[in-house]
């Protein structure tokens, strides 16, 4: 297909198109129709078609067709997030680059410009040095910018307001400060992302820790106060935050953080365990919801691996600058597992499974038996919440100490394993009482008690109710049979 | 057994480096047989182990599964609960597993179905179990009556031409192909019942595979596409990855193609013998003994990869780092092929393949992941010492 064809096809069209199209003729689709955007030539919806192209592109990360706004971002690149980050986040939001792009272009300085230029030409021609001289002189032009309105704006509140009214909005402002600081050093990030192309960098080793060493010692000689925004840049393109502090060790010559505060790196410090902050609150906003004890799970081991992983790597003291900081963040994880994924939670488990209270099925008359307790209906869908709920609350427990949850945990799994081994032995001693037709029913409501009674439990004492509940089920159809 | 025993028989096969490098064969496995069939325990020190019989006619467990040969620790099967504490499933599936006389890809996993459709295994697994199980079971049975249909389109004559499958389904219809199928036989002289005997039981046969029409296909045919597209999956993914993982996807996507075309000439001679009913029908006995060998060694080509395609299926949408994972481990699990079943040419490529597994399956214990394999190995060493 041509490219000029592709504004005549509707949504699905395009969909189907892009799904039969392999990688490379994605990225070749991709940057014609970047290319054209820039420049265009043809009547298409480009921004309409990079839409359906996005969730393709996410996957397969071909090299994007370099425009001056891309490049402008690139230092900064790691540290967007689509959601809206707090007040303390490190994180710049999307939807502050259209508002800074506005502005700083909106300035018409000549040598941002003149970049600007120079970044398409070079584009045009594919020169991948000239872009980078390019890319050069728009960030270091850009943070000059920045500089400029930032200075203005601090000489008085009707300044200040004119640069938020510029902005669209005063949410901005704390970005565009950011950015522009981040732009100072934007060359030695480049050098950075050239290292390590592949985000996120999964773990620094000697050679790693040694070169970066060198790029930090290198800007605080030639770009003094800048460090903690080159450290940030490189914090953010890190899969452990914690390993920061490898980089940390090396260039502190302190064997703890109690005389930290008097270093450079103590600013680069409190990054990290913002970032383990944020981690917190997303724990904290996830239990709120109460929903996806997966995720939460997913989040509470990434803080405990996290935590211990800090503290082996620096001697953290209670009464140190990041022990305090630290030891808050795992009150808060503690406090907001006990509440819910350690007090809500096991109910949910239980829930999932025939209810003893339910004694008295229809048509059983008052004085009659009680209908079995297995015969009761089985849900595959609430089974298996209540399965992932389970895994959730075992494998926090098994983390609890590095989370300072240990009682709640204990007792959360004590009082679970107490329902489901009477679940289970109700629903076994019912069993002779089955009905053919229920027999099926039954058996999957004894399987998915021993599962639970597993995961929370281990294999010893739910292989013992499996196998009595499954004699009983023998006995059953032997004795039905003859 | 005394433990004294079983130690004895547990032998860590690891030659010493010297030894590899004289013969570099040494790291795959002879055939099928001792490549062993995947099991699939829940058990997590278990993943990817194998079972296969061993040389004294025993049943083997190998472990951590890297498809026989280097690096893989084996011990009688019997004797695997008394080194791990199974899961609930994989006692169920060890029970099993121990009065098979004879393991086989096909049987192996028709136990692991059984046990998995209980839920004792978990919701998931018991639900995958049970979609894969009915739509084998449809497919079986529009199969047969598709074969039933080909087999009188072209040995049925003109009368019969115009039949559709439906009608097969009908009393009138079944007289109808009967007569059809009789004049064959008469034409040919074979009986009438064998012919539809035979071809009874030729569509049971060819089940697993089935046909390439719409809702005829067999498992082993719909894994064998998916493997095709699993390769360009991989290698798509790994387009823009650093050297290091793009040479990790790209093992992992040429052993996947190279598995593919095996399997496809598998899926291709089981075909043309559907395009030759009359030549199959009149010879029943010795094509049975060809169809049969041709779908075996289809069921071992593929054993394992449907758990590859499955864990990548199941791959986090944007978690790059995790994704990463997924290919460390597909890629340290892949199932090598048997010197057996390839040529001179292909082994270099397949030794290649799995020197770079052991470093693979190394570096995922290192970073973590992999812990378990750890603890296995840690385990075993530990049993090893006490009993000795």
């Amino acid at each position: 297909m041509k490219v000029e064809d592709a504004g005549k096809l509707g949504v699905s069209q395009l969909g189907q198109l892009f799904e039969s199209l392999s990688g490379s003729e994605i990225a070749r689709f991709t940057r014609a129709i970047e290319s054209d955007r820039v420049d265009p030539k043809l009547p298409l919806p480009h921004e309409a078609i990079l839409q359906i192209l996005r969730p393709r592109l996410a996957s397969l990360k071909p090299e994007r067709y370099p425009t001056p706004m891309r490049q402008f971002c690139d230092p900064f690149e790691d540290l967007l997030t689509s959601a809206e980050p707090s007040d303390k986040s490190i994180r710049i939001s999307r939807s502050s680059l259209m508002p800074i792009w506005g502005v700083v272009t909106g300035v018409n300085d000549p040598h941002f410009s003149e970049a600007m230029k120079e970044i398409e030409a070079a584009a045009a021609v594919r020169d991948s040095a000239k872009l980078a001289i390019a890319e050069s002189k728009l960030w270091k032009a850009g943070a000059r910018i920045i500089e400029d309105q930032i200075a203005r704006s601090q000489e008085g509140v009707k300044e200040e307001r004119a640069l938020a009214t510029r902005l669209g909005s005063r949410i901005h402002l704390k970005a565009f400060g950011e950015v522009g600081r981040i732009l100072n050093v934007g060359e030695e990030i480049g050098q950075v992302r050239a290292r390590f192309p592949s985000a996120p960098i999964r773990g620094l080793d000697g050679n790693d820790v040694t070169w970066l060493r060198d790029r930090f010692v290198e800007i605080s000689q030639s770009k003094p106060g800048f460090e903690p925004m080159f450290l940030l840049a490189v914090l953010a393109r890190l899969l452990r935050p914690s390993e920061l502090f490898k980089l940390i060790r090396v260039l502190s010559n302190k064997a703890d953080d109690r005389t930290i505060e008097k270093t450079n790196l103590a600013e680069t410090g409190d990054l990290i365990i913002d970032l383990l902050a944020e981690t917190v609150s997303e724990i904290e906003q996830g239990v709120g919801t109460g929903k996806d004890e997966a995720h939460i799970l997913s989040l509470a081991r990434w803080y405990a691996s996290e935590f211990t992983r800090i503290t082996r790597e620096f001697k953290i003291r209670k009464d140190g600058r990041w022990g305090e900081k630290l030891l808050e963040t795992r009150r808060r994880v503690s406090r907001a597992l006990a509440d819910t994924m350690f007090g809500a939670t096991p109910e949910r488990v239980i829930d999932a499974l025939p209810k003893m209270e339910v004694r008295q099925g229809p048509g059983s008359g008052a004085k009659g038996l009680a209908r079995p307790l297995f015969s009761q209906d089985f849900d595959y869908e609430k089974v298996l919440a209540a399965e992932k709920s389970a895994e959730a609350i075992a494998e926090t427990a098994r983390i609890s100490d590095v989370l300072a949850a240990q009682s709640s945990a204990a007792k959360a799994v004590v009082e679970l394993k107490k329902k489901l081994n009477q679940i289970g032995r109700a629903g076994v001693d019912g069993m002779g009482r089955l009905a053919p037709e229920e027999i099926p029913n039954a058996q999957r409501n004894l399987m998915a008690t021993v599962r639970l009674l597993e995961i929370v439990d281990g294999p010893e004492d739910a292989d013992v109710l499996r196998r009595r509940g499954m004699s009983a089920i023998r006995a059953l159809t032997s004795q039905k049979a003859s | 057994m005394t433990k004294q025993k079983i130690v004895k028989s547990v032998s860590h096969k690891t030659p010493e480096p010297q030894k590899a490098s004289e013969d570099a064969l040494a790291c795959l496995p002879v055939s099928f047989a001792t490549r062993g069939v995947r099991t699939p325990f829940t058990t997590k020190t278990l993943r990817y182990a194998r079972v296969a019989i061993g040389k004294s006619g025993r049943s083997m467990i190998m472990l951590p599964g890297l498809a026989g040969g280097l690096g893989t620790y084996e011990l009688p099967l019997d004797t695997l609960r008394d080194v791990f504490d199974l899961s609930v499933h994989d006692r169920m599936l060890f029970d099993r597993l121990l009065e098979l006389e004879n393991i086989r890809p096909g049987t192996v996993l028709e136990h692991a179905r059984a046990v998995a459709v209980t839920g004792v295994g978990g919701v998931e697994l018991a639900r995958t179990a049970i979609e894969r199980d009915a739509y084998e079971k449809s497919s079986r049975e529009l199969g047969q009556l598709a074969v039933l249909h080909q087999a009188l389109l072209q040995l049925g004559g003109s009368a019969v031409q115009d039949m559709q499958r439906e009608e097969l389904m009908t009393m009138e219809g079944q007289v109808r192909a009967r007569k059809a199928l009789n004049r064959f036989a008469s034409e040919h002289k074979v009986a009438n019942d064998t012919i539809i005997d035979s071809l009874g039981e030729w569509s049971k046969m060819i089940a697993p595979v089935g046909l390439e029409l719409d809702g005829c296909q067999g498992a082993l045919r719909v894994l064998t596409r998916s493997l095709r597209k699993f390769a360009t999956d991989i290698e798509e993914w790994a387009n823009s990855e650093q050297s290091d993982f793009r040479f990790m996807a790209g093992r992992v996507s040429s052993a996947t193609k190279a598995t593919y075309k095996h399997a496809l000439l598998c899926v291709e001679e089981v075909d043309s013998w559907n395009g030759e009913l009359g030549k199959v029908l009149t010879d029943w006995e010795g094509a049975k003994q060809n169809i049969g060998k041709t779908i075996e060694k289809l069921w071992w080509l593929l054993d394992g990869w449907q758990e590859m395609i499955d864990l990548w299926q199941k791959r986090p949408v944007t978690d790059r780092a995790k994704q990463r994972e997924i290919i460390e481990e597909v890629a340290s699990f892949t199932p090598v092929l048997p010197i057996e079943e390839i040529t001179k040419d292909e082994q270099q490529f397949w030794v290649d393949i799995r020197v770079n597994q052991m470093l693979w399956a190394g570096e995922l214990r290192k970073l973590g992941s992999g812990e378990i394999d750890a603890d296995m190995v840690d385990r075993l060493e530990r049993f090893r010492r006490q009993s000795a």
